[in-house]
């Protein structure tokens, strides 16, 4: 994958603006925390890398065909196991590997347990675990920490360390801890969602 | 203040126990068989417990699960046409607008339309034995169309984004994404579309009048002014619908279980 690059972003949702003329880089293979206040335009940024948003002005270079990501909400679907919603985007997998990573963040005895039974944290460890086998060249994650405690957060952080060598990762947070947990470069966004780092 | 939340309180109905039920059932018949002794007219008003008598004479004649058996086959077909049908319609609607638009004035028409006119009209076009196939379906057809139409529309668009982003094809999203979330819909639309096929039906045999049908019965009951056999033949309508609807949200339920457990 060939890296990725936003330049001159510009959103804005009625008469706020949201983004404002942001450029960055996102070297491929690696690891960049974005970290910015709540309300600085940090998930617009997500939702255009995402296509779901078209920017007002600016453009997103590189961006992979394959990516996946983990939502600020879970998206996961609430009647399913926790099992089946992994399946659901990643059918082709074997059930046994998928247990063998929800084993890894702590979910070994849920796999089976429709997801509307989980806890938050459990749910948000589902969401991951579902980027993380949905493969792609660029896994997006906002927020992925949120509803987790100390030591989950810091197993969880590893676990995505571990198994996203060579994917260009882009997470959002307004946690330094997260940051310091995921490692990778750092982009600090400002209030108006301004922000240079080329 | 305190009085008016006092007031909203009260006005919360429990819901009906069984043994309630079974003392307003059976003080209803009472009423019935009250009101039968005071007429004494069994052509105006026939007792209950000659209708359970001239129940138990029909349920010996081979011609009384004959009819029971040709009207449900067809009421059922009626309403099976008018669930898929009813359906597809809702899916091609909540894809293509135009075909929304185009179908509006025949569904406005369907569901305005007095079923008698609909009956009287398509005994000139149908075979009477097969009138009541068209009418259930016809009853049925707009219920469902509204109702997947509306649960489509209302299905959450997060999830579908996701399912986009991750490459999910149609089948899968359909399976776990749409099914699931139409099932309030879908549920409440066969319980109201079923009781309507069955009255809907049955009123189309009366005036059709086919061989060997509930609605047969009805007419020559009619004909014969022979209340204690429409009063039998009413309570075996009401059986038999109440008992096809309950069967089928029993099979739509488990078919619902089957899909989540994957």
């Amino acid at each position: 994958m060939e890296e990725l690059l936003v330049r001159g972003l510009c959103k804005r949702f009625e008469d706020k603006v949201v983004l404002q003329d942001f450029t960055a880089r996102f070297p491929a293979g690696e690891t960049t925390c974005i970290m910015g206040r709540s309300g600085c335009g940090k998930t617009t940024l997500l939702n255009i890398l995402m296509g779901f948003l078209a920017p007002d002005a600016g453009e997103v270079r590189g961006r992979p065909a394959r990516l996946s990501a983990v939502f600020q909400e879970d998206r996961l679907l609430e009647g399913f196991s926790a099992r089946a919603n992994i399946a659901f985007v990643s059918p082709q997998l074997p059930a046994e590997q998928i247990d063998r990573h929800l084993a890894a963040v702590g979910l070994a005895q849920d796999a089976g347990q429709p997801v509307r039974e989980l806890s938050g944290g459990m749910r948000r460890r589902v969401a991951i675990v579902r980027a993380v086998l949905a493969g792609g060249d660029l896994l997006l994650l906002d927020e992925p920490f949120k509803g987790l405690d100390e030591t989950t957060r810091a197993s969880v952080a590893s676990y995505l360390r571990a198994e996203t060598p060579g994917r260009t990762v882009v997470m959002v947070t307004h946690d330094p801890d997260e940051v310091a947990l995921m490692g990778g470069q750092l982009l600090e966004m400002e209030p108006t969602g301004a922000g240079d780092t080329t | 203040m305190a009085a008016r939340c006092r007031a909203t309180t009260s006005t919360a109905m429990p819901a009906k126990s069984r043994w309630e039920k079974v003392v307003a059932v059976v003080l209803a018949l009472l009423l019935w068989q009250l009101g039968a002794m005071a007429l004494n007219s069994p052509i105006l008003l026939v007792s209950p417990l000659r209708v359970l008598v001239r129940l138990s004479e029909l349920v010996r004649q081979s011609s009384f699960y004959a009819a029971i058996g040709f009207s449900l086959a067809r009421i059922v077909t009626g309403f099976l046409f008018g669930l898929i049908g009813g359906s597809l319609l809702a899916a091609a609607a909540s894809r293509w607008h135009p075909v929304e638009v185009l179908l509006w004035p025949y569904i406005t028409v369907i569901k305005t339309t007095p079923v008698a006119s609909f009956i009287i009209l398509c005994l000139i076009w149908l075979d009477s034995s097969n009138l009541s196939v068209f009418i259930a379906f016809l009853m049925v057809l707009p219920i469902v169309y509204a109702n997947v139409l509306e649960g489509i529309r209302q299905t959450d668009q997060k999830l579908l984004e996701m399912a986009r982003l991750f490459r999910v094809g149609f089948g899968r999203r359909l399976r776990y994404i749409y099914l699931p979330q139409l099932r309030p819909y879908l549920t409440t639309a066969c319980s109201i579309a079923l009781g309507l096929s069955w009255k809907a039906g049955i009123a189309a045999e009366v005036i059709g009048i086919p061989d060997g049908s509930i609605g047969e019965m009805l007419y020559e009951a009619k004909v014969y002014l022979s209340s204690p056999d429409l009063f039998a033949w009413t309570v075996v309508i009401i059986a038999v619908s109440i008992l096809f609807e309950k069967l089928f949200l029993l099979l739509l339920k488990a078919g619902y279980s089957r899909l989540e457990q994957g």
